[in-house]
């Protein structure tokens, strides 16, 4: 059973009957330990898909919700935000926008507390939360002290805090600076291998996720064009440039190999080290003769 | 020095400062200008960045004393000086200057608490008190929010630069005519930013009026035996002080 379950999903932010639907007919199955790459161009609605996994959409939000979307089981139209925060984690794009207390270590601490936790387990999930996220030196800073990326992951450690069935980050690393993006996309990499977390991410830059994404979903003017795994999805060079995803380079590269015939190349290479191997190798055979 | 001590009695300790000096004789409040400035050494103030205080101080002096020697009640008996029809009493001067000294125990009290307290140690107090939650999380929200604006109006201000608005080359009439260009891009990056922190908070769960939550902080910020010990020291202090002044009673002094 998919712990996310998106049935032909509609909504528009107002109630006006001829304004345009920002999501249209989305229907999306996650299953639970997935890595999932929503992509796409900018309003094409990722992030009104996001807002609804975690029913801030339909109840922050004044629109018009059809569909269903259910996570864990739970219906969004039926169950408020507080009440899917402990399966639902979320991190927004600005991390300036949700940074609400004034030290690190409570910020983390917030969403167990409105769990009504014990304080022990409290403290627990803090520290194993910062350490996740490599920053429990920071435990006791305020966040003017903090830079961006490090801000970032403090917003990671507290969705993470609260031991949610799934975490959602929108565009966690747009707002930031080459060096913050670096250090939340190393986070969110080894997050990966260490915990089999259900991931939906928003991310324009494919070939940031493509070495750890199971799925990759195209989102276009509020459907969903495409849905695959990495290799299947970066099949469709054409498609992708016309929504404006830019593929990695060693993908693109790849392409005018296997279009070329005298390369003999049947894959894509999805990423510089599967590229280095293949080309090794083929250095090997065709002029080393090995 | 004051880490050891809960919040609730360091902020009690600004607070019994900022009240005692307007219930007591100017020797009093001298004695609490003097434990103020003591306190401030304790804590480890920047005396170097105190200068502004000083300096706003020695305003203030000479225009309280010189307020209430001048147009204070003239019927005071000992003159010290006349200008023209102006009789300068030395009682005026001293109300003048007790008036001054309490300010001044004021100022330093307040900013004991400013220097000894974090802005989360102030709201940690507020929840010690039992302030209902909702309430620290607004005072928490302006604090965050103050931090915030700052770094806004910069970001609004340079956004501006580069599109040929500098203000700095304006005049002030001109600066006030385009004073829109700020406010309202700064406006609608407030709003959006209060709508991100309300659904970042719902995202992780808060309810203002919901069920019960733990207090993670309140635990390590409770008060001991220490703590108990100087804050009934002060209320019985000032419970005597505030009493002695309004019956009367010379246990500290007559005030002016």
């Amino acid at each position: 059973m998919s712990i996310i379950a998106i049935k032909d999903l509609w909504w528009r932010y107002t109630e006006e009957p001829d304004a345009p639907w920002v999501l249209k007919g989305i229907n999306l199955d996650v299953n639970a330990g997935e890595f999932v790459v929503i992509t796409g161009p900018n309003e094409s609605g990722k992030t009104t898909l996001c807002l609804c996994l975690n029913a801030l959409i339909p109840y922050n939000f004044l629109g018009v919700f059809k569909g269903h979307v259910e996570v864990t089981g739970m219906d969004t139209r039926d169950h408020k935000t507080s009440e899917l925060a402990p399966k639902v984690g979320m991190v927004f794009q600005d991390p300036e926008s949700q940074f609400i207390t004034l030290s690190v270590d409570t910020e983390v601490a917030f969403g167990p507390e409105n769990f009504g936790l014990p304080i022990s387990e409290i403290e627990e999930r803090v520290d194993w939360a910062l350490r996740a996220v490599r920053m429990e030196g920071y435990k006791y800073k305020p966040p003017r002290a903090l830079s961006g990326g490090q801000k970032q992951r403090v917003a990671i450690a507290a969705a993470l805090a609260m031991r949610p069935d799934i975490l959602v980050l929108d565009e966690p690393t747009s707002n930031l600076d080459p060096v913050g993006k670096t250090e939340v996309l190393e986070i969110i990499s080894e997050l990966r291998k260490e915990i089999k977390l259900t991931t939906i991410i928003v991310e324009h830059n494919v070939e940031d996720c493509v070495a750890f994404a199971d799925r990759f979903v195209l989102l276009f003017d509020g459907k969903i064009e495409l849905s695959g795994s990495p290799e299947e999805f970066l099949e469709h060079e054409k498609k992708l440039k016309e929504r404006w995803v830019r593929l990695p380079q060693v993908t693109e590269l790849s392409h005018l190999m296997i279009r070329n015939e005298d390369f003999y190349l049947k894959n894509l290479y999805l990423t510089l080290d599967q590229a280095y191997e293949s080309v090794d190798q083929m250095f090997r055979r065709q002029i080393l003769g090995r | 020095m004051f880490s050891r001590l809960s919040p609730l009695t360091r902020v009690a300790i600004g607070i019994f400062i900022n009240l005692a000096a307007y219930f007591v004789p100017l020797s009093i409040d001298l004695v609490l200008v003097a434990v103020a400035l003591i306190l401030l050494h304790l804590a480890k103030v920047n005396w170097r960045e105190m200068k502004f205080i000083f300096i706003g101080n020695i305003i203030m002096f000479v225009s309280m004393v010189s307020s209430y020697a001048v147009f204070g009640d003239p019927n005071t008996p000992t003159v010290i000086a006349q200008v023209w029809v102006i009789k300068i009493t030395l009682e005026n001067v001293l109300t003048g200057f007790t008036f001054f000294v309490r300010i001044a125990a004021s100022v330093y009290g307040t900013l004991f608490i400013l220097t000894v307290c974090t802005d989360a140690d102030l709201l940690t107090t507020l929840r010690l008190i039992r302030i209902p939650h909702f309430i620290s999380m607004i005072v928490a929200f302006t604090f965050r929010g103050i931090q915030t604006f700052f770094d806004d109006v910069m970001i609004v201000m340079e956004a501006q630069k580069s599109r040929g608005l500098d203000f700095s080359k304006l005049s002030l009439v001109e600066k006030f005519r385009r004073l829109a260009a700020i406010i309202i891009p700064l406006l609608i990056l407030e709003f959006r930013r209060m709508e991100e922190i309300s659904n970042a908070a719902d995202a992780r769960g808060y309810s203002a009026f919901g069920k019960k939550r733990t207090d993670y902080k309140l635990e390590e910020a409770k008060m001991k035996s220490l703590d108990y010990v100087i804050s009934l020291v002060l209320i019985a202090l000032l419970t005597v002080m505030v009493i002695s002044a309004f019956l009367g009673l010379p246990i500290f002094g007559m005030l002016p």
